[in-house]
């Protein structure tokens, strides 16, 4: 089985809401497992949250390319915008044994898409960052 | 999302139905910021119905447990889904919150 899925969405986080709704219609609709529905929604969620919140350095709306490849298996993510370089996957990570009252807000949606997700890579290609996440599981045997 | 708030003795259930997210964390901060300024301090968050997760909702919860643990406050989550679970997990925020299986436990864990 084969799928593809492609978008074009402006730099706001309503078009994020709804192109979450259609990534997960797309992906309903192809009968992918419910917990890797959940993963692609949180890897374009924290990703291009992060992106459109701290990724630009005017006041303009930029335009964010996604991709996403559905095979047996697995699923690929691909994520393009016109930001300022940044490697999300070189961050430092955050503490997650602090108490609460010592822990900064923030930092957490990397921490969560690295280690919920397979190959997270980066990649900065013709001024633009590139995002490569997958998500791969077993198919059951009558899929 | 839907929210549903209900008032159980001096303890407030809040019914969360549907997906936290960036776009609807807003709800949540709200329906808990509306008690805690009504003075409640003792809170369950049914997550029963709760299908989605993201770093947005962790910082909800976040903000809700320093808040009532200024205040002498109690905070339970009760039924989170496997996949909610696992993002608590990873996230290291579940030695930080009072997860129970049903809605009665969590009562009786803020009681």
């Amino acid at each position: 089985m084969n799928a593809n899925f492609r978008k074009q969405i402006a730099s706001t986080l309503e078009e994020l809401g709804a192109l979450m709704e259609d990534c997960r219609s797309f992906l309903e609709d192809a009968d992918a497992p419910g917990d890797v529905i959940f993963a692609v929604e949180l890897a374009l969620e924290e990703m291009i949250t992060n992106t459109i919140k701290y990724g630009y350095r005017d006041q303009d709306q930029h335009l964010i390319d996604i991709k996403i490849h559905l095979s047996d298996g697995r699923v690929d993510i691909e994520i393009r915008d016109e930001g300022h370089p940044f490697d999300p996957f070189s961050q430092e990570e955050p503490d997650t044994s602090l108490p609460p009252e010592e822990r900064p807000i923030g930092g957490l949606g990397i921490h969560l898409v690295k280690n919920m997700l397979d190959d997270c890579v980066y990649a900065r290609e013709d001024g633009k960052n590139i995002i490569r996440v997958a998500k791969t599981w077993q198919p059951s045997e009558n899929s | 999302m839907n929210i549903e708030t209900l008032e159980q003795d001096d303890i407030t259930v809040l019914v969360l139905t549907g997906r936290l997210d960036t776009n609807t964390v807003e709800d949540l901060e709200k329906a808990f910021g509306a008690a805690f300024g009504d003075g409640r301090r003792k809170f369950v968050w049914d997550c029963a119905g709760l299908s989605y997760i993201s770093s947005a909702g962790l910082r909800t919860i976040l903000q809700a447990l320093k808040k009532l643990a200024a205040s002498q406050g109690k905070l339970a989550l009760c039924e989170p889904s496997p996949m909610v679970q696992e993002v608590l997990e990873i996230s290291g925020f579940r030695p930080l919150l009072t997860i129970c299986d049903d809605r009665p436990g969590a009562l009786a864990a803020v009681t």
